[in-house]
């Protein structure tokens, strides 16, 4: 992950636009709530 | 422990402080001790971050929960992501915009100073106290094992830290923790191959982690909706995303790491990283519990883990009756490790489905019958020295380590074990530190000076709180599960705190009034919460930051709507904006 994100129309100084990386986290938790949920499953 | 393992603690500890002391040339400034003139890298705030939330307790509480209950404390963390992005959006800019020093600071500009005073002390109190039990909870567990002197224990965790943070400022903790980290991942990924290797040779890592599932200890969600379960799938996500949002918005020992960051930008990525990192870092904390469960179904393990007790139980007139308990635990020991045998064997090649189905149930039977010795030498433990919070919960990793790891990893975990207390430790005091002077000495007591003596200040307020968490961390009685003792007090504070900071972000006609006495009220709120009902403490961050909001909102609207913050050091028109 990388903070340095393509400046979008209005940013301040050193602040873009960080929505695709948001998304990218709550992609990732769901993910790994799955994976969890698989594991139990799985394991159990 | 052999001297190559003191030699590798040795080491650890002088590349440390050697870190703290290369960097005590950059501090002259105040900005530059107490906030690395806004200079770091993401990468190295976010570990930071990571590091700090990581102390000691996690290493040891974290994976004794996970032998103990498995994966479901792993819930705990599902409301952090989200908190991150919240967070990352309103804070944050807020905060870096603003230029502060402190996230209290913050509050005199928008409300007054009472509030700014009256969060900075809760913070103050809560944080010191919160950093004894920090140093204590491995210098007991430490001391125990080894047969160390307490004392001298919780200065070995002390004195180093207090030396590079008093000298180095936040520059020397953050590249510390930096270096932390790698010694805490390292060691904990040196445990997992050590729990694996150490498995018997027919016992593949899929057949014991079903051993393992057979007794629950996979079962990482619970969607159950009750406010009196610790951990389940909701209190981990609603409850854990107003506790991180207080954490790692409003506690200084947090907003002090990505003050330090250089931009914006790079602050959001530094919390970031916890919100990609954080889940599954703790799964692997938790493994390593999951993993020992399973190592000591197939190892000698003793009847309980914490042995302090043996001396006064031995010469009570119960003795025989611990004897007869511990030839029981022999026994049922032996048939469950026949029984774990078994039903590994059950997972491979053509095992009918009726057959593996009674391996498992013989499995879990014997394990049930194991559990049930280990309650009552618990119970008899109890009786015979009068300590009803006795728990072994967080002796089951340094049993492990001691006495099943070779020359060499031992030295590995246990300087694993001072990273994480001693980046959690410097990070506080680094925050205790900042807030006592910026809040209280230089609001307050002598507001006109120059940089030179509010940093030598400063470092006489780190040598104080350092001492002070010391002597706490001699006096602190042990309490169950350090991890939630440590959680519990704070969400006595955490969710109030939060309500004020929704009301200064989020509510335009919020005033100081409102923000004071909402928080009186919502710390009011929590206690009878938490005294008269059987709700556990992740919830008690949703009342307080509830309560606060909403009578703060009422009490703003009944006195007039907002004011414009009392910071003397800013214009009236610059507070109004």
């Amino acid at each position: 992950m990388s903070p340095a994100q393509s400046e979008h129309p209005g940013a301040r100084p050193g602040e873009s636009n960080l929505s695709f990386t948001y998304a990218l986290v709550l992609v990732v938790e769901v993910m790994v709530i799955l994976s969890l949920y698989w594991l139990g499953r799985h394991f159990g | 422990m052999h001297w190559i393992d003191w030699a590798i603690v040795a080491v650890y500890l002088t590349w440390i402080v050697w870190t703290g002391l290369r960097l005590s040339r950059k501090t002259e400034a105040l900005e530059g001790y107490f906030l690395a003139n806004r200079s770091l890298p993401w990468w190295a705030v976010g570990l930071s971050v990571m590091a700090t939330q990581l102390s000691a307790i996690t290493l040891v509480g974290t994976t004794g929960q996970g032998y103990n209950a498995g994966l479901s404390f792993i819930q705990f963390y599902f409301g952090l992501p989200l908190a991150m992005i919240i967070l990352s959006l309103t804070v944050v800019p807020f905060f870096h915009r603003a230029k502060v020093y402190t996230a209290y600071e913050y509050l005199e500009r928008r409300f007054d100073s009472k509030t700014r005073l009256f969060t900075s002390l809760l913070f103050l109190f809560s944080r010191a106290m919160a950093t004894g039990v920090v140093i204590a909870a491995p210098s007991v567990i430490l001391s125990v094992i080894f047969g160390w002197n307490l004392t001298l224990t919780i200065l070995a965790f002390g004195v180093p830290t207090i030396f590079y943070t008093m000298k180095g400022g936040v520059q020397a903790v953050t590249w510390a923790d930096v270096k932390q980290m790698v010694v805490i991942v390292g060691g904990l990924i040196a445990a997992v191959i050590a729990l694996i290797m150490g498995l018997p040779d027919d016992v593949s890592v899929g057949a014991a982690l079903h051993t393992a599932g057979a007794v629950g200890k996979m079962q990482a969600l619970d969607f159950t909706f009750d406010t009196s379960t610790t951990y389940t799938f909701w209190s981990g996500l609603i409850g854990g995303l107003f506790l991180s949002m207080s954490y790692f918005g409003c506690d200084q020992s947090q907003v002090q790491r990505y003050l330090t960051a250089k931009s914006v930008n790079e602050a959001r990525g530094s919390l970031l990283m916890s919100a990609f990192w954080k889940i599954p870092l703790q799964v692997l904390v938790l493994m390593v519990g999951v993993l020992m469960f399973v190592f000591f179904l197939f190892n000698e393990s003793p009847i309980l883990f914490k042995n302090t007790y043996l001396p006064a139980v031995q010469s009570s007139p119960r003795a025989a009756e611990y004897a007869g308990l511990d030839r029981e635990y022999a026994q049922a020991f032996e048939n469950r490790r026949l029984a774990a045998r078994a039903m590994a064997a059950s997972q491979s090649d053509g095992t009918s489905a009726d057959a593996a189905a009674f391996a498992r149930s013989e499995f879990v039977r014997n394990d049930t019958a194991v559990r049930a010795v280990r309650e009552k030498a618990k119970t008899l433990v109890k009786d015979v020295t009068g300590d009803s919070e006795y728990n072994d919960t967080n002796y089951v990793f340094p049993t492990f380590v001691t006495e099943h790891l070779p020359v060499g990893l031992v030295g590995l975990i246990i300087a694993a074990i001072f990273a994480a207390a001693m980046s959690t430790i410097a990070a506080e005091l680094n925050s205790l530190a900042t807030s006592s002077v910026i809040d209280i000495y230089r609001r307050h007591l002598k507001p006109v000076a120059d940089d030179a003596h509010y940093v030598k200040v400063s470092k006489f307020a780190t040598l104080f709180w350092g001492l002070f968490a010391c002597v706490v961390a001699t006096f602190a009685a042990e309490m169950g599960s350090l991890i939630e003792a440590v959680n519990v007090l704070g969400s006595y504070f955490y969710g109030s705190i939060l309500g004020v900071f929704i009301l200064a972000l989020g509510v335009k006609r919020a005033n100081g009034h409102g923000a004071f006495v909402g928080l009186i009220a919502g710390m009011s709120a929590v206690w009878w919460v938490d005294q008269n009902t059987a709700t556990v403490y992740l919830w008690l961050n949703v009342v307080g930051a509830v309560v606060v909001t909403v009578v703060g909102t009422i009490v703003s609207l009944l006195t007039g709507g907002a004011n414009a913050g009392t910071d003397p050091s800013k214009p009236a028109a610059a507070r109004a904006a």
